[in-house]
């Protein structure tokens, strides 16, 4: 009888194989040309896990079943398979489906779960203090549900099982050091990034700002340097009379001492809301060197007109180029 | 840089870089050098022909060349169309570098193709080539390998189809190729079955590229290094990726069928009137399988379809045979009869889990044939 597999794939193929050890496991793409070329000489001892099939790969697969020709399980990326179809229900009739569903982001306990259930079946362990790294910083990815087509976060298991496989095949024992060369995230922090161009360390600056760029985009990665070089502009300011009170410094940045100072056109109190500062983010600035005003000031103005320019001109590589090439020579 | 070429002298070493540019299989992007990128390269006072389609590459000597110029590429395809179809057997070459074009032709007809300049010519030469690496080359037996390939290469399964079985699995045990393929409906094995050397997979793309170069008057090395199979010969390289993997286990199957199948019988047939019977059979038919009966001394094959009706021929076996019935596909058994050099072919046909499989041997060739319902 038929089975179907729903969630990770490297999930299954593991669970099929260590169920299975002296049978071939094939993940079919193409069901109806894998059926096409069955062979019932060289094919009767596999096992065919067919990945996603349509409506039309599992009438062929059931004929195929029906012709007692080969082992042929479905598999699907989640849940939503169409019940309607007579090998579905005949195997949800002989509870034949098998949950090996991503854990959703946050699921701690199901992750370190499966983690443990994986390794049981390798060569190598896993040290038990390798779990708190790996719940931080288990690779993630978005699931698109195509019945009602919301997206959830899941733990990656494959990707992760895939890195454990690979650092388990060179130490018998996964130690929290060697995992730490395996980074998931590719996404660079721009505050990393700033930093670089107000200590102008050219090397590094330009190392992460393609990444940057794909990441966010052109114009927010400048609206995001404006906005935390309108920040240092204030905290450079205080810096500079001498005031080094953080409550001072927070409302100088919020600008309290300029706020409903002044009357409206009208002759009546001027309406406004005062845009918080989180007066750790001001303390830990204090203890940072900061570029004076002046350059602070050019470099606004640079940004200022490099967001005109990505808006009007075509060629935003070449602004973007020109603006980190302006903002390392201030 | 100046230089005169024969056509008729030259003619297949381009042919030999434009098959290889079209087995490629993707393209070196934003490169100076690209998969469909055909490299004139200097080194030594000599003019050598690069190429290399991500999974092989090759260097051909073209002429001697004692003016110094910058490496240059330029598109495979277009230059091999242009001078394969030249008018006029005798072809002079010019490269203009300050116009980074190459200009050929004679007094009447002249051809001006764009070029680029091979920046990492050098770098992709020692990477491919292992040209730094001290490498011990043995000597090739080209007869040898030329049958291993020619004798499983037909039987591998299209490139559409499922991993390993679009590849050929060889070994080399004594400096005698072992060579095995299987398309999951028809084995070929060549040499040694049960070897433990070690196994590598090419595939039928580079299998049909290395026997295409493979020349008797030549002699040819060879070495195989980080799964890569390098033959070098006059001043010529050529260099395929191999892959060394699990999948042996597979193809080790394929012994069950020599050891576990129940001999029935055998006939002696004639090749050639066998071939033109199956060709005329399913010609008129118009099916892909034929239907063999035997009785006695007499083989009747007979093919049938629905729509076109149905075609039956005999022949005259030399000696006796059990009586039974099997199904074949027409393809199979013509391609088999075109590999083999025999005129006279031995069928015999065994009993596997109650089937009736054929199998062909011919010296150090192996095939079985599995039936069709």
């Amino acid at each position: 009888m038929s089975r179907i597999y729903y969630g990770a794939k490297f999930e299954v193929v593991s669970a099929l194989k260590s169920q299975n050890p002296n049978t071939n496991i094939v993940l079919v793409q193409d069901s109806i040309q894998q059926l096409k070329s069955y062979s019932r000489f060289i094919d009767a001892d596999k096992i065919f896990l067919h990945d996603n099939p349509d409506n039309d790969c599992i009438k062929a697969i059931q004929n195929q079943l029906e012709k007692n020709l080969g082992n042929h399980y479905l598999f699907f990326d989640d849940d939503n398979f169409d019940g309607r179809l007579s090998l579905i229900q005949k195997i949800k009739k002989v509870n034949n489906i098998y949950d090996f569903s991503y854990p959703v982001f946050g699921d701690s306990n199901l992750l370190r779960r499966k983690i443990s259930n994986y390794i049981q079946n390798q060569d190598y362990q896993l040290h038990n203090s390798c779990f708190d790294w790996i719940i931080k910083y288990c690779p993630t990815f978005k699931i698109k549900s195509k019945a009602t087509k919301k997206e959830k976060i899941c733990y990656d298991l494959d990707l992760l099982f895939r890195e454990l496989d690979k650092i388990g095949s060179i130490n018998l024992t996964i130690l929290p050091e060697h995992l730490e060369d395996s980074i998931f995230s590719t996404e660079e922090d721009i505050f990393i990034f700033l930093s670089y161009l107000f200590e102008k360390q050219s090397a590094p600056a330009f190392m992460i700002f393609d990444n940057l760029i794909s990441n966010l985009g052109e114009q927010a990665l400048l609206l995001i340097a404006l906005s935390q070089m309108l920040f240092l502009l204030s905290v450079s300011n205080c810096k500079e009379k001498n005031i080094y009170d953080s409550e001072k410094i927070v409302k100088h940045t919020e600008l309290r001492d300029l706020l409903g100072k002044y009357l409206g056109d009208d002759w009546k109190d001027t309406k406004y809301t005062v845009k918080a500062q989180n007066p750790i983010r001001i303390k830990i600035e204090l203890g940072k060197q900061t570029p004076s005003t002046k350059s602070i000031s050019k470099m606004i103005q640079y940004t200022i007109d490099s967001i005109v320019s990505t808006r009007t001109n075509k060629d935003i590589s070449l602004t973007m180029d020109m603006w980190l090439n302006k903002m390392l020579t201030v | 840089m100046k230089f005169k070429l024969k056509k008729c002298e030259h003619l297949n070493k381009f042919q030999l870089v434009s098959r290889l540019c079209k087995t490629g299989v993707s393209s070196h992007e934003n490169k100076s050098i690209n998969s469909d990128s055909l490299v004139f390269y200097h080194n030594d006072e000599k003019l050598y022909l690069y190429t290399s389609n991500t999974v092989s590459s090759i260097l051909i000597f073209l002429c001697d060349m004692p003016i110094e110029f910058k490496n240059f590429a330029l598109e495979t395809k277009l230059f091999t169309q242009a001078f394969g179809n030249f008018p006029t057997d005798e072809v002079q070459f010019a490269f203009v570098e300050e116009e980074n074009q190459l200009v050929f032709g004679n007094k009447k007809t002249r051809v001006a193709l764009k070029t680029s300049f091979a920046s990492d010519i050098e770098d992709r030469l020692s990477n491919e080539f292992c040209i730094d690496k001290k490498l011990e080359f043995s000597k090739l037996d080209t007869k040898d390998l030329y049958n291993a390939l020619k004798f499983t290469s037909f039987s591998c399964a299209p490139d559409f189809d499922e991993y390993p079985y679009t590849s050929i699995m060889f070994s080399i045990e004594d400096c005698k190729f072992n060579a095995q393929s299987s398309d999951k409906h028809r084995i070929s094995i060549y040499g040694n079955q049960d070897s433990d050397q070690s196994n590598y997979w090419i595939s039928k793309h580079q299998a049909e590229l290395l026997s295409g170069l493979l020349n008797k008057d030549s002699e040819y090395t060879y070495c195989i290094s980080k799964n890569k199979i390098i033959i070098k010969w006059d001043d010529n390289i050529f260099v395929t990726s191999l892959e060394s993997n699990e999948y042996q286990s597979v193809f080790n199957s394929f012994k069950k069928f020599f050891t576990d199948s129940q001999f029935i019988s055998s006939a002696i047939i004639d090749k050639n009137e066998m071939t033109k019977t199956i060709k005329f059979i399913s010609g008129i038919s118009g099916s892909h399988i034929f239907h063999i009966k035997t009785d006695g001394t007499e083989m009747t094959i007979s093919s049938s379809s629905n729509d076109k009706g149905a075609v039956a021929d005999k022949i005259t076996l030399d000696e006796e045979i059990i009586s039974f019935e099997v199904s074949f596909l027409v393809s199979h058994f013509i391609k088999v009869f075109e590999i083999l050099s025999q005129d006279h072919i031995k069928l015999s046909f065994h009993d596997y889990n109650g089937y009736t499989i054929c199998i062909v041997q011919e010296q150090s060739f192996n095939h079985i044939m599995f039936p069709m319902e």
